[in-house]
């Protein structure tokens, strides 16, 4: 479980699909796409049970920055763990930027056509498709 | 005395069949370590999900949700998880003989098929029938588990049902598979609690809104569960089987083949007895 918080105490880190464990390690700082915005989180934080939007997850194990893209899921904080559960979570390196792109496309072509449903679809699918393309570009530039 | 050129042409046969089972069993061997595979993976997410639920459920009963309402009135659903194909020992025929049972006891019940078999079967009854569901098991996908649950959840939500219950083979292990009946909805917060005890969490956004999108996400996995484990269970109730049968291949093999013999070496002994009277004779 938890790794006993001493004075320099770390976070515990577990991503979980509902097909692989993607993630389990420790490291100093946390940043989650909350439903009431973006937040981090350090040793310490209170328990907290948030469901997450369709955005970027970054991590930060000393210097080094990790960033996946997640979907679908929320998270449980407490006791130094923190525990992501998601639809979907991709690494920048396992994008596929040209199938995001022209889903971009797609679903910006859906938005102009269709009743509530189908708009309220093709918002997600962008949402989606954006984020995947932003976190793909985080590992170009670094 | 049964002709030489029949019991050849039978154990030729049932050469064949052997071939097949043989084969069969270890298609379905390679399936099921997949499938296995599968359900192994999904272990992570199923703990920490229930350990979340079980959390904020204990949190006292102030907690309300449509998917947790325990209700006295209304019809029942009954899901039925068969299998697409037969060929599997008693795996199709346990799951429908108890769905049939439940359905004899409690009237004003409605039917979930998820498999060909089970259409297949209830069609021929005519019972009211709220979907099916084939060819759901080349594959499991989440995708399908979503579709199903999106479906029971929102018509559970507009109360047509009082509760919703499952019956699949569980997956025990390589050997036995488990008939099992669970009740999907209303979500049993009892059963999910672990000794993780309740903490006080903030929630975010309002305990309600957090609850609304656990609950049916919940039910989503659990479906996409009771896929795999009936997955599991298929493939390997096959590969008993088929085991079974190949074993009974070579022993029908081994009894034909000894009739065979006995045959052949009787037709010899009757052409020697011939041969030697008939010496006999032109020497007399």
């Amino acid at each position: 479980m938890s790794q006993e918080s001493g004075p320099k105490g770390r976070l515990h880190l577990v991503l979980a699909t509902h097909e692989r464990k993607v993630l389990d390690l420790a490291c100093d700082e946390v940043t989650l796409p909350g439903r009431l915005g973006e937040f981090g989180v350090l040793p310490g934080h209170m328990p907290l049970l948030s469901i997450l939007n369709v955005g970027e997850l970054r991590y930060r194990d000393g210097k080094k920055t990790e960033s996946f893209a997640v979907s679908g899921g929320f998270a449980e904080i407490a006791d130094d763990m923190v525990t992501v559960l998601a639809e979907s979570a991709h690494t920048p390196s396992q994008i596929d930027v040209p199938a995001a792109q022209s889903e971009s496309k797609e679903a910006l072509a859906e938005l102009s056509v269709g009743g509530l449903d189908e708009v309220k679809a093709a918002r997600s699918k962008l949402e989606a498709a954006a984020v995947r393309l932003q976190v793909a570009g985080r590992s170009s530039q670094g | 005395m049964p002709n030489l050129i029949d019991i050849r042409r039978r154990i030729r046969s049932v050469k064949n069949t052997q071939q097949i089972t043989k084969a069969m069993k270890m298609v379905a061997a390679a399936k099921l370590r997949r499938a296995q595979d599968q359900i192994l993976s999904t272990r992570p997410y199923a703990l920490e999900i229930r350990r979340v639920i079980g959390n904020v459920a204990s949190r006292g009963e102030d907690i309300q949700h449509p998917l947790l309402e325990v209700r006295e009135e209304g019809r029942d659903l009954l899901i039925v998880v068969s299998g697409d194909k037969g060929l599997a020992g008693s795996f199709n025929a346990n799951v429908l003989r108890r769905s049939s049972e439940r359905l004899g006891e409690s009237e004003g019940t409605d039917l979930l098929l998820l498999g060909k078999k089970g259409a297949d079967f209830f069609r021929r009854r005519e019972l009211p029938t709220r979907a099916s569901y084939s060819s759901l098991f080349s594959g499991v996908k989440y995708e399908d588990a979503k579709a199903i649950a999106k479906d029971i959840v929102e018509a559970f939500s507009r109360r047509e049902y009082r509760a919703v219950k499952v019956v699949y083979n569980q997956f025990k292990s390589m050997l036995t598979q488990e008939l099992t009946e669970e009740q999907l909805l209303p979500i049993q917060p009892t059963q999910e609690i672990d000794d993780g005890g309740a903490r006080a969490y903030q929630f975010e956004p309002a305990p309600s809104v957090v609850l609304g999108e656990l609950l049916p996400r919940y039910v989503t996995f659990q479906i996409y569960r009771i896929l795999l484990e009936s997955q599991a269970a298929e493939h390997a109730a096959r590969m008993g089987a088929m085991d079974a049968a190949t074993k009974n291949a070579s022993e029908m093999i081994e009894k034909l083949t000894l009739q065979y013999n006995r045959a052949r070496q009787a037709a010899i002994t009757t052409e020697l007895i011939e041969v030697v009277s008939g010496a006999n004779a032109l020497a007399g």
